[in-house]
């Protein structure tokens, strides 16, 4: 009753403070965008050239395919409501389904929320919370419970991000990020589960009329699972990444059929925490597996877009992506490594919707 | 505004991880026997260890996370030089003692309260002991199964060659009407039925009797005592594909456990000796070894360590997990004793105080 009382007289003396009433700031324009994209992934499930040699698919991954055409429809919400006049208040919901013809399993949804505050031109304060409830990775044995019958392995991720965006000369700004993500995975495989804390920092800048931006970032995932009772739990699977990326997006403005391309280019290595040498005479390849192994990896996208009309817009977009292990133990990389692509076509309307204005 | 409540609880979501499926190991203790250990038995605080040619151990495990050794007796037969400890059990009928079964010098008695130890006689002429099983249920008697091969010579009657046969002994106190001491006399070897070659361990628990033979599976026998024909023949299994290797039994509900990675087979018998109900479990694994108490079923799969089901001691089971004992420790035989599993292999004796 009292928390009433202090909220009733905090949105009167608000109200009082600006001329326009509470409920008229909140009745704003609801914009919203759909998307619908078509694509092809090589390499679905990420397998080796090993895996994907062999014989027994089914076993491995619960799929008709190492390989699959997707749809992803998307819808995009964006909502400003002006409860001030100094601060831009931005809410953005996003979601999306990933489904893939050649494997419900792997089909997955992501939901996306921000909550934005901009102070000033490029200036800004951005809470972001991402969400994917479940997450099909492939098949493995769970040492814990059987030593031959392989269970799907699947979890969940979901993150936590706080940003801060600074002004810099020149349209010039610097983003600052850090990120919390949970991988939580079922309870087959709880061994993997991991919390990533991830600092972030992308300059973003302009050079040959292009838009550009240079990011690093740190993570740090620990694997909150370890050494907790269960015989799997008995390796660390704690890691280290460096992430560092370019992307450059340019207007083209000779060519009709074209309006945007951009490309980017991620290198990602990663590096594994257990370096216990001694890990591999109490057990198995799974120990070698983690132990002092790094990998690297390209993340390669190029991209060409071309708004149709005032609400209508296309891109074609291609990925690849290579992963390459670096371990004492030569088999690992036939395990590990991998290389796909995609190609995804999208096409995507925006409207806004009166409901509230 | 609804969109924005439902934004709110999706900023909210934080998951928290699942609980994990298997077996968690709450704290864990080993002990090294030297030689492999082959066979274990636990009463109340007494765990009792075969460990082939380092002899018999007796432990100490009212502090049930460790083991304290109270007797080793390396040499159990010093008459021999090959002696060595294949298995043991735990009799608590008269007074507590231990049967400790060498397989080719016969089996040794020890007695708790530190008695002259004694060697059982020979059933036939047969000191080849494969297997022994104890009933401790009739009063003031202790009752023995022994499983012994015979080959050519020295068989008891009419029993063919080549063959097995399971002798019954029934041990009691008397008073020595000389000296006055305590002895502990037995009637002698009977030898009641006569298996094949094939049979390699006995199993006694509530009056029934169950024996493997090999590719014939699991035999079940009644046993009637003080009867003529003590050892009824009951009723049998068998799992195509496998041989019999292990066995257990609860009241009416007989486990056999095979070999061959065909699993076990567990049939529920009705007051007649007929399967009224069965189950079959643990498809993949050969199973060498065994054992329940309060809800949890072990069973020893030898390299693939132990597998751990919940079980309502009818035909509803749980795969809890594996027990992984580690690499190249091959489990000989398994024990549950209130929350803890031990194992005896390759490796020693290995506690696991589990979940």
């Amino acid at each position: 009753m009292r928390i009433r009382k202090i909220i009733l007289i905090l949105s009167l003396l608000f109200s009082i403070i600006n001329s326009q009433s509470l409920v008229d700031r909140f009745n704003v324009p609801i914009y919203y965008t759909s998307s619908f994209s078509v694509g092809y992934d090589s390499n679905l499930f990420r397998l080796s050239n090993s895996n994907l040699e062999t014989v027994n698919l089914s076993k491995i991954v619960n799929s008709e395919a190492f390989d699959s055409g997707s749809i992803s429809p998307k819808i995009q919400i964006n909502y400003s409501p002006f409860i001030s006049s100094k601060i831009k208040t931005q809410l953005d919901f996003s979601a999306t389904r990933n489904h893939y013809f050649s494997s419900g399993d792997k089909s997955f949804s992501i939901f996306y929320s921000q909550l934005g505050f901009k102070l000033a031109p490029f200036q800004s304060i951005k809470i972001a919370h991402r969400y994917i409830p479940k997450y099909y990775l492939r098949n493995y044995v769970d040492h814990d419970y059987d030593a031959f019958n392989e269970e799907a392995c699947t979890f969940s991720i979901e993150s936590f991000s706080l940003s801060y965006s600074h002004p810099l000369t020149n349209r010039n700004w610097m983003k600052f990020r850090m990120v919390q993500t949970n991988y939580f995975y079922n309870p087959y495989f709880t061994e993997f589960d991991t919390q990533i804390f991830q600092l972030e920092a992308k300059y973003y800048f302009r050079l040959l009329a292009s838009s550009n931006s240079i990011w690093y970032s740190f993570s740090d995932g620990k694997n909150i699972s370890y050494e907790s009772g269960y015989f799997s739990t008995n390796i660390n699977r704690s890691y280290g990444e460096h992430n560092l990326g370019v992307s450059i997006k340019k207007k083209i403005r000779r060519i009709n059929e074209i309006d945007n391309f951009g490309l980017s280019i991620m290198f990602e290595n990663r590096f594994y925490q257990a370096k216990d040498e001694d890990a591999l005479s109490f057990d198995s390849w799974e120990s070698a597996l983690h132990n002092g192994r790094k990998h690297n990896e390209i993340n390669f996208s190029f991209w060409i877009d071309k708004k149709l009309n005032n609400k209508f817009k296309n891109q074609i977009k291609f990925k690849y992506r290579n992963r390459s292990i670096q371990s004492d133990y030569y088999w690992i990389s036939d395990f590990k490594d991998f290389n796909k692509f995609e190609i995804i076509y999208k096409i995507s309307f925006s409207s806004d919707l009166d409901l509230l204005y | 505004m609804k969109i924005f409540l439902f934004a709110i609880i999706l900023f909210v979501g934080c998951q928290t991880p699942t609980d994990p499926i298997g077996v968690k190991i709450i704290n864990e203790w080993h002990y090294e026997t030297v030689d492999a250990c082959r066979g274990i038995d636990i009463v109340d605080d007494v765990l009792v260890a075969a460990a082939s040619s380092n002899g018999y151990f007796k432990f100490d495990i009212t502090d049930s996370d460790t083991l304290q050794l109270v007797t080793h007796i390396a040499d159990i037969n010093p008459n021999t030089g090959d002696d060595a400890a294949y298995d043991v059990a735990i009799s608590g009928s008269i007074k507590d003692k231990v049967f400790v079964l060498d397989d080719v010098d016969g089996i040794v008695v020890y007695f708790f309260d530190g008695s002259p130890s004694i060697t059982l006689d020979a059933c036939g002429n047969s000191l080849t002991y494969r297997s022994l099983a104890i009933n401790d249920a009739i009063q003031d008697t202790t009752i023995v199964f022994t499983l012994q091969k015979h080959q050519v010579d020295g068989l008891p009657n009419g029993f063919d060659q080549y063959s097995t046969s399971v002798g019954i002994r029934k041990y009691f106190e008397t008073l020595d009407p000389f000296g006055g001491d305590v002895l502990f006399e037995n009637d002698g070897c009977d030898a009641a039925i006569n298996p094949s070659i094939d049979a390699m361990k006995v199993f006694f628990a509530d009056n029934l009797l169950s024996l493997t033979l090999g590719g014939l599976g699991v035999q079940v026998y009644k046993y009637e005592h003080n009867s003529e024909d003590p050892l009824v023949p009951w009723s049998s299994f068998y799992v195509q594909g496998g041989e019999a290797e292990s066995l257990y039994s609860m009241g009416n509900t007989v486990i056999g456990g095979f070999d061959n990675d065909r699993g076990c087979y567990m049939a529920l018998l009705d007051s007649d000796g007929q399967i009224v109900s069965n189950l079959t479990f643990a498809d993949g694994y050969s199973i060498n070894a065994i054992d329940y108490n309060g809800g949890i079923l072990a069973l020893g799969a030898g390299n693939d360590g132990v597998l751990i089901y919940d079980w309502n001691e009818s035909l509803g089971l749980d795969l809890k997990g594996i027990l992984n004992v580690g690499s190249d420790n091959y489990v000989y035989d398994v024990k549950v004793h209130d929350d803890d599993i031990y194992v005896a292999s390759e490796n020693g004796i290995s506690i696991y105080n589990i979940k």
